[in-house]
């Protein structure tokens, strides 16, 4: 009777923890489903605001809606060029050549 | 004593030998003659394979902007076997698909397993499809591509076709870097189509494709769209292009022709919209290619700078009279003037001094006889005769640019190679790609060679902006910047048969500032009423020229005082 009682409880637990086991995997299983979802799901979110913000900030759109609001490109008559000393411009971290140095050495005058 | 039936027995110990060796036979042919040939139909059956799509690469603009980039999408199927009610499921998914409900009705009534009923659907219209659950439709996954700026440089990217191939453009050229690999899930289901648990069930991943970096400012592209638009509309032309080069190092920051198409509905434009005429046409360059003959000239010592030469009105060449377009009395020219009143006699005179040899090889020189090399599907090289061929008449009208057929790039190249102090730079359309991993892979050097020396280049410099201060190319002028450049006047060659039409290709080829090119602008505009390079190509130059300047940062300088084409040459 007690060999029989032993028998029983040990098949019984051994059946249990088998059960929680294959709970458990199963449980990690559907989360990584749900998790794996969930990435994929955010990563499509992801996309589709990086294409937003593509549309958003393309220079057509950009320029449909400054104009919107009264900006425009001025035309060349409207541009007031300064005539800057050759020298001075250098101050102003300019890209261009400023320094005079690189006229051509080869003028020498003469009309045209 | 009756005796056992020996025959009967031996006859059907006979006929059971026969028959187990006949199930025998048979066996052998099931297992091991046909074996293959039977697992491979039970497989068929049973195992299913999904592609996978791979995300395609995105196309950048320099800064990393997005000019092209793709989600994920569906393609919604429809096995009309199991659609209970194809008139009914019609009227449910026609308005979320944006399909007509008639012929969608009819295409789910086929006697057919399998029908598309919409490709490359976006994920959000899919869900709404799926959550119908109607009977005979579902879903494949897909990818789409964007561009999202719509029209922007649409023939130099290309376009992509619904199976996910670049048919055009960067995305045909880059189609194995962007394409990435597919990937596959391998699957075995039930004959009820449910998922046998436990057998095979295998994923490849997809390999997402590499981003490709272009050498394309946005926002260049589009001023010069926007210009080029205007231009073309203005002029009651054809149309047009425009390229935007970096002299130094060959990069095209702005390449666009009109009229365009938007890439997201390629299939709506007609068919000679989506090439791309900057690389893949050629067109006679008419006076912009003087550069060539004047450069071979000063480099060769054939001509002095100071010296005037008397240059009449119009000069007889077998079997041609050839003019000038303004047929200005006979005068002395210096070089100067004559590239700045862009004489076609003066221009011929000059090479004849200079002779066919050394005109030839100068065209090749500057890359007009050979591709340049870009990196796009199509590109053509120059239409040059051979020297052999050349008569009497082609060195009178090779040094004018007619004659001799180039494309758009190859000129501006010619000009970058002037700009950049007599150093061809090949252009390049791309910077490098980015790999899934984010790490960028720069692209290969571009080839360089020296065409002219770093005096004869810097010569021309000065020669092509006096040209701009005081000749053809007023209308080039930027205030607050020197720039250089010529006017092109080209007639068109008849389609059919020899001679010229009486209309023209103007164009307008510069860099700004002359006296440190930092960018080459070729303005083309097809036949414009204003007809003149100077008239209608010019302003176009300006437009481009003064935005690129201000959106590079170079800083307006005086120009020099003195017109140059009195300056001591070589």
């Amino acid at each position: 009777m007690a060999f029989f009682l032993l028998a029983s409880v040990l098949i019984g637990s051994l059946v249990l923890a088998l059960a929680v086991v294959n709970a458990l995997l199963a449980q990690a299983s559907f989360r990584v489903k749900d998790l794996s979802d969930r990435v994929g799901s955010l990563s499509q979110g992801y996309e589709r605001k990086q294409l937003r913000v593509a549309e958003l900030s393309a220079p057509d759109r950009i320029a449909r809606q400054a104009h919107r609001l009264g900006l425009a490109l001025p035309s060349s008559e409207d541009v007031h060029v300064i005539e800057v000393p050759r020298g001075a411009a250098a101050h102003l971290g300019g890209r261009g050549r400023a320094t005079g140095g690189s006229l051509p050495e080869a003028v020498t005058g003469g009309s045209g | 004593m009756i005796r056992p039936p020996l025959g009967r027995l031996g006859a059907l110990f006979t006929i059971l030998c026969l028959g187990l060796a006949a199930i025998l036979v048979r066996l052998v042919f099931l297992q091991v003659r046909d074996a293959s040939a039977f697992q491979s139909l039970g497989a068929e059956q049973r195992v299913r394979t999904v592609d996978l799509p791979a995300r395609r690469g995105s196309i950048l603009d320099r800064h990393g902007r997005e000019l092209a980039l793709s989600l994920d999408a569906n393609d919604v199927y429809g096995d009309p076997q199991l659609v209970t009610d194809s008139s009914g499921t019609a009227e449910r998914i026609a308005p979320i698909l944006d399909l007509p409900e008639g012929l969608l009705a009819r295409e789910l009534a086929r006697d057919t397993s399998f029908v598309y009923v919409a490709r490359q659907v976006d994920r959000d219209v899919a869900d709404r499809v799926k959550a119908m659950d109607l009977p005979g439709i579902g879903l494949l996954d897909a990818v789409k591509r964007y561009y999202p700026s719509g029209p922007m440089a649409p023939q130099t990217l290309g376009f992509v076709g619904v199976d996910g191939t670049g048919l055009e453009g960067l995305e045909l050229e880059y189609q194995r870097q962007l394409g990435g690999r597919n990937g596959r899930h391998v699957m075995e289901i039930d004959p009820q189509g449910h998922l046998i648990p436990q057998a095979t069930n295998l994923d490849v991943a997809p390999v997402e494709g590499d981003d490709l970096v272009t050498t394309i400012d946005r926002e260049i592209q589009y001023r010069v769209q926007v210009a080029l638009k205007e231009a073309v509309e203005g002029n009651h032309a054809k149309g047009g292009t425009v390229i935007v080069l970096e002299p130094h190092t060959g990069d095209i920051l702005a390449m666009a022709t009109y009229p365009w198409f938007d890439p997201n509905r390629f299939a709506e434009a007609p068919a000679s919209y989506r090439t791309n005429p900057a690389i893949v046409n050629v067109y006679e360059p008419g006076s912009v290619n003087k550069l060539v003959t004047i450069s071979a000239a000063i480099q060769e010592h054939v001509v002095k700078l100071k010296k005037r030469m008397l240059v009449p009105d119009r000069l007889w060449v077998d079997p041609y009279w050839f003019s000038d377009a303004h047929s200005p009395p006979t005068e002395p020219m210096t070089v100067g003037d004559i590239i700045a009143q862009s004489s076609n006699i003066g221009t011929i005179k000059i090479a004849h001094e200079l002779g066919s040899t050394k005109l030839w090889d100068y065209l090749q020189r500057f890359g007009l006889t050979r591709k340049t090399e870009v990196g796009f599907p199509g590109e053509v090289g120059g239409i040059l005769p051979p020297i052999g061929r050349w008569t009497p008449a082609s060195m009178a009208s090779i040094p004018i640019g007619q004659g001799v057929a180039v494309t758009p790039l190859q000129m501006a190249a010619a000009y970058s190679a002037v700009a950049n102090d007599g150093v061809w730079v090949q252009p390049r359309l791309v910077r490098g790609m980015v790999d899934p991993a984010g790490q960028f892979h720069p692209a290969a050097r571009p080839v360089s060679r020296r065409v002219v020396s770093d005096a004869t280049a810097r010569t021309l410099q000065r020669l092509l902006a006096y040209a701009v201060d005081a000749g053809t190319g007023t209308l080039a002028q930027i205030p607050g910047y020197w720039v250089g450049g010529k006017t092109g006047t080209a007639q068109i060659p008849k389609e059919h048969g020899l001679g010229y039409t009486n209309q023209y290709i103007a164009s307008f080829i510069g860099f700004a500032p002359a006296n440190d090119p930092q960018l080459v602008v070729a303005a083309i505009i097809d036949r414009p009423v204003t007809e003149y390079g100077g008239l209608a190509a010019a302003p176009l130059f300006k437009d481009v020229a003064r935005f690129a300047l201000a959106r590079l940062r170079i800083a307006p300088e005086a120009k020099p005082p003195i017109p140059p084409h009195a300056l001591s040459g070589p």
